[in-house]
């Protein structure tokens, strides 16, 4: 499956519809970044949501500094509240 | 000649939604309104996506926030006396009445009681505890597990029920365990997954006792979940390890894998409802995000092949099988344990027969149980008929050949067998027939040596075609008299090849190859084409394989394994439905039965 790469902020209801996760791949990911199922209705929700298209790279690189970032975060926490939660591991994107 | 659908077109329906196999199937993901405090690990109460309540959570600092939901925005209402995370609640209450408990700031059996308006300190826990299950309505509550806060690992399997005034203890858990999803009612409830460390173990109450019962499908903990008894739940999110997006609905036997939340989150909360809607709150870190899920009771069935106008997204669309999503799944064991059975027909109408210790008797499959039918009349000169060619379907079939070498051929009408035209060239182990009982053909096998003579049938007798490329053995094959492939097998004593031969209906040119080089393998695909095909099991020499392949018409993909490894088959069906039956497990033989299921998803085509 083909993708598109996007930062988009969701502003809550409707931001996605039922339809929509039905008519195209939709997936989010940390830094307000959507990967997006290539299709013309993946297209006409970029547009709806103001999404700023980037490169796979490009959002590979933002999810990365937000997981390195949650990192610190979590490294930073007590044993006690660590042992709540997993430490963020990074990931590729599709 | 062109026919009244090539002259005249045919109608498209128009839909408002697409079709779905299920209602839950049906169920989709979409954003809900945004939190005003974005947190992790709070509780949830509602009974629909339109009305629920959370409360407390992780802000990161512990939080006392109440917000209330009205289907499009969330309202701050008064807060908590007591702020906390991990805190469970009764997740079956409303806006109205509710109760949460339990939490960590520190570890807490603080009980409140939300009227509509306030938060009103009740009666305490026993047993401190934080993450604990959230079960019930105000005056009927349950809470099971948690982290008590202190010793290590500290998980419990404390089971407690609330009256409307006090809490008492129940029996407990089978395995103490933190952060479970599910849910339910005091009297019907589910705990599925949890902490303790990270499992896939669920348990089922009763009103009464814990009994363990079908495991997830992989560990999950730290996510949200609705459930309305111990046989109707929906699970979303959580940590797996690693936030994960999937949704599993629970039917009281079976989990199956719904449509994702949009986004992989840890520390949500269910809330709202049911398994039909229901809300997704919050998540790790600090997420103010929520989805609704809805799975629409009123839907269209769907069947391959549809093609429909959904108004709702103005699309013209066609279902069709996402063969990479398949997977097998257990079927009911044949009645006899060998391999070189044969086999023809569907998933759910299948005709399998003859094999070594079998003799010539056969039987028919309609997707749960195997029934006797009349057995073949042709023997001789052993008392088996195995390893011969099955073709067509269990109202119009073929079993052609046998161990060893045989010549005969036998068709069957749905009722009976009858003996018709032999074969030019007597042959075992020329895998399945391709095709149709009136337009059939035998690709290869071994007559008095291994041979790649290929003979076709046209419902009255066989003629000699064009032969394979190479001498082949118990290859796979797939598709019919114009358009088929010869899936690898074996091209010499011992050997084994990853070479396909597609046949475009005069001769055969070898194409894409199968990753993994097998001969006895099984195979299914259209009895039309070759445009599609499956190719599973088999022998690898030395061993056999559990290896699945699906070709696309370009190139052969890995898809799901089968559960067990085997060799010499007996298999039927498509590349969307399969079946696979009994064979050689070396050591040993099965009769166990595989299902293929691939789903079928929609498909888009574009508008012009």
């Amino acid at each position: 499956m083909a993708y598109k790469y996007c930062t988009a902020t969701n502003w809550g209801k409707d931001f996605f519809t039922h339809q929509e996760r039905r008519d195209f791949y939709l997936r989010g990911h940390p830094g307000q970044v959507w990967v997006v199922g290539d299709n013309h209705f993946g297209d006409s929700w970029i547009g709806k949501v103001s999404g700023v298209s980037k490169t796979q790279a490009e959002a590979q690189a933002i999810v990365d500094g937000e997981i390195e970032a949650a990192q610190t975060a979590y490294d930073a926490l007590s044993a006690e509240e660590q042992a709540e939660r997993s430490r963020p591991v990074k990931y590729n994107l599709p | 000649m062109a026919d009244y659908k090539g002259i005249k077109g045919f109608k498209v329906q128009s839909l408002t939604s697409d079709p779905a196999a299920s209602q839950m199937a049906g169920g989709t993901w979409s954003a809900g309104g945004a939190l005003n405090t974005g947190r992790s690990a709070l509780g949830g109460s509602g009974t629909s996506p339109t009305t629920p309540i959370v409360m407390g959570g992780a802000a990161p600092a512990n939080s006392a926030t109440t917000e209330t939901y009205n289907g499009t925005s969330w309202t701050e209402v008064n807060d908590l006396n007591t702020a906390r995370h991990g805190n469970a609640s009764a997740q079956q209450g409303s806006q109205s009445a509710t109760l949460t408990f339990g939490g960590h700031g520190p570890t807490t059996g603080i009980t409140e009681s939300w009227n509509g308006t306030s938060w009103t300190e009740v009666n305490d826990m026993s047993t401190s505890r934080r993450k604990s299950l959230s079960v019930g309505i105000q005056g009927a509550a349950l809470t099971a597990g948690g982290h008590t806060g202190s010793g290590s690992p500290g998980a419990t399997v404390n089971t407690e029920t609330w009256n409307g005034t006090s809490w008492s203890e129940a029996n407990n858990l089978n395995q103490s365990r933190e952060s479970m999803l599910g849910g339910g009612l005091q009297s019907s409830a589910i705990a599925a997954g949890g902490d303790n460390p990270d499992n896939a173990l669920v348990e089922s109450w009763n009103g009464t006792s814990w009994t363990e019962t079908t495991d997830l499908p992989a560990q999950r903990t730290q996510g949200g979940g609705t459930a309305t008894s111990n046989t109707a739940a929906l699970i979303f999110g959580g940590s797996g390890p690693g936030s994960t997006a999937a949704a599993l609905a629970w039917n009281g036997s079976t989990w199956t894998e719904v449509a994702d939340l949009s986004t992989g989150i840890d520390g949500n909360t269910g809330s709202s409802g049911s398994t039909t809607a229901a809300l997704s709150v919050g998540g790790s870190p600090v997420v103010t995000a929520t989805e609704e899920w809805s799975a629409p009771a009123a839907f269209k069935p769907i069947y391959q092949g549809q093609v429909y106008y959904n108004t709702t997204s103005n699309a013209l669309k066609l279902t069709t099988k996402s063969i990479s999503a398949g997977a097998w799944a257990s079927g009911t064991d044949y009645p006899t344990a060998a391999n070189g059975f044969s086999g023809f027909g569907t998933q759910t109408a299948a005709m399998v027969g003859a094999g070594p210790t079998a003799g010539t008797a056969t039987y028919t499959y309609d997707g749960s149980t195997w029934s006797a039918q009349p057995a073949m009349n042709n023997a001789s000169p052993s008392t088996a008929r195995n390893y011969c060619s099955g073709i067509g379907t269990t109202t119009a079939g073929l079993f052609v050949g046998g161990e060893p070498a045989q010549a005969f051929t036998e068709d069957w009408n749905g009722t009976s067998w009858t003996e018709v035209a032999d074969l030019n060239t007597g042959r075992t182990f020329a895998g399945n027939g391709i095709g149709t009982s009136t337009a059939g053909m035998v690709v290869g096998g071994y007559a008095s040596d291994l041979t790649a003579v290929v003979e076709e049938w046209n419902g009255t007798s066989w003629t000699e075609t064009a032969d394979l490329g190479a001498v082949r053995q118990g290859p796979g094959s797939s598709g019919g008299t114009t358009s088929a492939v010869c899936i690898s097998g074996g091209d010499g004593p011992g050997s084994i090849t990853v070479d396909c031969y597609f046949w475009d209906g005069t001769s055969w040119t070898e194409g894409a190859n199968v990753n993994t080089a097998r001969k006895f393998q099984g195979s299914s695909g259209p009895a039309s084409n070759d445009t599609v095909a499956l190719t599973f099991g088999g022998d690898i020499e030395p061993g056999k394989t559990v290896n699945t392949e699906f070709y696309n018409g370009t190139s052969w993909t890995e898809v799901n394994n089968l559960a067990q490894k085997r060799r010499s088959y007996a298999r039927a069906g498509t590349t969307g439905l399969g079946l696979y039956t009994t064979g050689d497990t070396h050591p040993g033989v099965t009769a166990v039965t595989e299902e293929w299921t691939a789903p079928i998803a929609n498909e888009t085509i574009t508008v012009s």
